[in-house]
């Protein structure tokens, strides 16, 4: 059994003009109560095999294009968790989150600036919040 | 009868430095091989076999001089010369420092006493590296501050000195005036100004380093300065004391500057960095009642630092953002118990990591800002205020106002709006008007998403407009209040999906 990398970034902020705030690759990341602002690129790039979590953090694309995702998981994977966020792009085109028939567990996020939420993205989370916001997955 | 021995002899009194002694000079061969015998005065064997300034051969033999000049000059590269006395020079001359050659002051003190213009020492416009230690070097009996004159030190080429003593001047102390603008450094040392300087009595110019050192000023004086930077210097490691209310600042950094490690103990501002320049694991005090501990401008950052005053003045600040273009400030802690923790007065400023404490604002916005994963604490006012045309970004933040609102929003223009996202904005104040989020006019576009807003009577609100306020509320838990919202007007139109997602409109 192969050993798993799992990189943790929590309470961190990132501000960014040539790239994407975080340009995931090879491995696991979790964000955790982060401010992530790309102006040229998706907030948040994920393009590997690698997990996704991202919790109570705001993410957001400058990037004037219906490229400027906030969130791009260019993955045929499952398993990523994106929870308590607030996902702002620039561009009414782009999304908040951008998949390849990706498989992320969503919920109590606040998206603003675009037409489409979601594309590309299948709902894990089989169960539906109690009539005061809790939920469990 | 046995011959009588010298140490039988009844010892002389009454030796005085005229009195004769034989003689044998062995380097005088002309009256036997062995040497040639000569009367000499007592005072002419002790200025050859002592003297105020020395210099020990490799078998440890001194040679004596009756000027550090002089010594300095007969000195070799890599030799030391030795300070054996306290002493005074009273005429206007400089000593020339040599490269190369150390000084010695084996604890005493070398004083310039002279009501001309003259330093005490110098480099002389060539580089030289040497090491000044274990003495005092005082430069007085002048009263002119003028730039580059009346200091202990002065260098104007890109020397390195270890000033491993202590430097003392009426005024000035430190000079370094770089021609070729190349780095000087200076490491170590006490400086210390009796009455301070006008032009300040530390003055590095551009690519200086000065570092591992205590600076203060004695005196309180009308026109106490501290140290002044050119560009690309850098102060690291250095504790200053500035006593005295005066004009300067305690440091006061141009451009491309950074400060390192400092703790700066004032009665102005503390320190003042002026364009693309940092403070970084900085302590900052400033007991004036009308200072900022920290201004911030043009693009620079305080980095780890912490900036504690006690000014009264509601225009101040402990660390204050002003001028031109935006600055930053990261992981850094501001203190001010009678006026504003943070006040950001230009555009484009970020707050990041840090801790925000005021008497009256936790952080005053006069200008739009962002703050990120910051505590803020107001005691008075509120705990964030975005005042006048300016508006906010408040991100993953814990926001309290003790006896106001949490946030107010007094903006006037529509084109700036607030956004507060997954923070907890809690007003303290058992008061109806103790709510956690206001909004004074009927500007719309402000964003509130994911918060947890409290308060502490139940007559106040999470969120209170001024009649007509547009707001997108949504995602955001409420407690403490009977009723949550009032006066503002709903943006979203959409509603939440089954696990609470929502896209705001």
């Amino acid at each position: 059994m192969g050993a798993v990398l799992i990189f943790l970034i929590e309470r961190t902020n990132v501000f960014v003009s040539r790239a994407g705030a975080l340009s995931q690759m090879y491995c696991s990341i979790k964000v955790n109560n982060c401010s992530f602002v790309s102006k040229s690129s998706q907030g948040i790039a994920v393009s590997s095999t690698g997990v996704l979590t991202v919790s109570n953090s705001v993410v957001e694309s400058q990037l004037d294009t219906n490229a400027g995702h906030s969130i791009d998981i260019n993955a045929s994977t499952s398993g990523h968790t994106i929870v308590n966020n607030h996902l702002i792009t620039f561009n009414s085109g782009a999304n908040a989150i951008n998949g390849a028939s990706t498989g992320v567990a969503y919920s109590n996020n606040v998206y603003e600036g675009m037409t489409t939420s979601l594309v590309g993205v299948t709902q894990s989370i089989t169960t539906t919040s109690d009539t005061r916001g809790n939920i469990y997955f | 009868m046995p011959s009588q021995r010298l140490t039988d002899i009844t010892s002389s009194t009454g030796i005085t430095s005229n009195d004769l002694i034989h003689i044998v000079i062995t380097a005088d061969t002309s009256q036997n091989p062995a040497g040639s015998s000569y009367k000499a005065r007592i005072s002419q064997v002790q200025a050859g076999l002592s003297g105020r300034f020395g210099i020990a051969n490799s078998n440890g033999v001194y040679t004596f001089y009756p000027k550090i000049q002089t010594a300095i000059t007969a000195a070799s590269a890599g030799q030391t010369v030795e300070v054996f006395t306290d002493y005074e020079e009273t005429n206007a001359i400089s000593i020339i420092l040599k490269d190369n050659v150390d000084i010695n002051f084996n604890g005493h003190t070398y004083t310039l006493n002279n009501s001309g213009t003259d330093n005490a020492f110098i480099d002389n416009s060539v580089v030289v590296e040497c090491k000044l230690y274990n003495g005092t070097i005082i430069r007085k009996g002048s009263t002119s501050e003028a730039i580059n004159t009346n200091n202990c030190l002065y260098l104007s080429e890109a020397s390195t000195i270890i000033t491993d003593c202590t430097l003392i001047g009426d005024k000035n102390v430190l000079t370094t005036n770089n021609r070729s603008a190349t780095d000087v450094t200076i490491i170590g040392g006490n400086h210390i100004s009796i009455s301070g300087s006008t032009n300040g009595f530390i003055r590095l110019s551009s690519d200086s380093v000065f570092r591992n050192a205590y600076v203060e000023c004695i005196n309180s004086a009308a026109t106490v300065g501290t140290i002044i930077t050119s560009s690309n210097s850098r102060i690291t490691n250095c504790i200053i004391n500035s006593v005295g209310s005066g004009i300067p600042n305690t440091i006061s950094a141009t451009s491309d500057s950074q400060i390192i490690k400092c703790i700066v103990n004032s009665e102005s501002t503390g320190i003042i960095i002026l364009s693309n320049s940092n403070v970084i694991n900085s302590y900052v005090t400033s007991n004036s009642t009308s200072s900022n501990g920290i201004i911030v401008r043009n693009n620079s950052q305080v980095i780890n630092s912490t900036s504690i005053i006690q000014s009264t003045n509601a225009s101040t600040a402990a660390i204050k953002i002003d001028t031109t273009t935006g600055s930053t400030i990261i992981g850094s802690t501001a203190y001010a118990p009678n006026t504003n923790g943070i006040r950001n007065d230009i555009s484009g400023s970020y707050i990041y990591n840090s801790n925000s404490y005021g008497g009256d604002h936790g952080i005053l916005f006069a200008n739009s800002g962002t703050v990120e994963n910051t505590s803020v604490i107001s005691l008075t006012l509120n705990g964030i205020n975005s005042a006048g045309s300016a508006g906010g970004k408040i991100k993953n933040c814990n926001v309290e106002a003790i006896s106001n609102s949490s946030i107010l929003s007094s903006a006037g223009l529509s084109q700036y709006v607030i956004q507060v996202n997954n923070s907890v904005v809690k007003s303290s104040w058992n008061n109806s008007g103790g709510h956690s989020i206001r909004f004074a006019s009927n500007t719309s576009g402000h964003t509130i998403s994911s918060c947890h807003l409290i308060t502490s009577n139940s007559a106040a609100n999470a969120i209170l407009g001024n009649g007509t306020s547009g707001v997108n509320y949504v995602n955001n838990n409420y407690q403490g209040m009977t009723a949550a919202t009032a006066s503002i007007v709903q943006l979203t139109t959409n509603v939440q999906d089954t696990r609470n997602n929502i896209l705001i409109n």
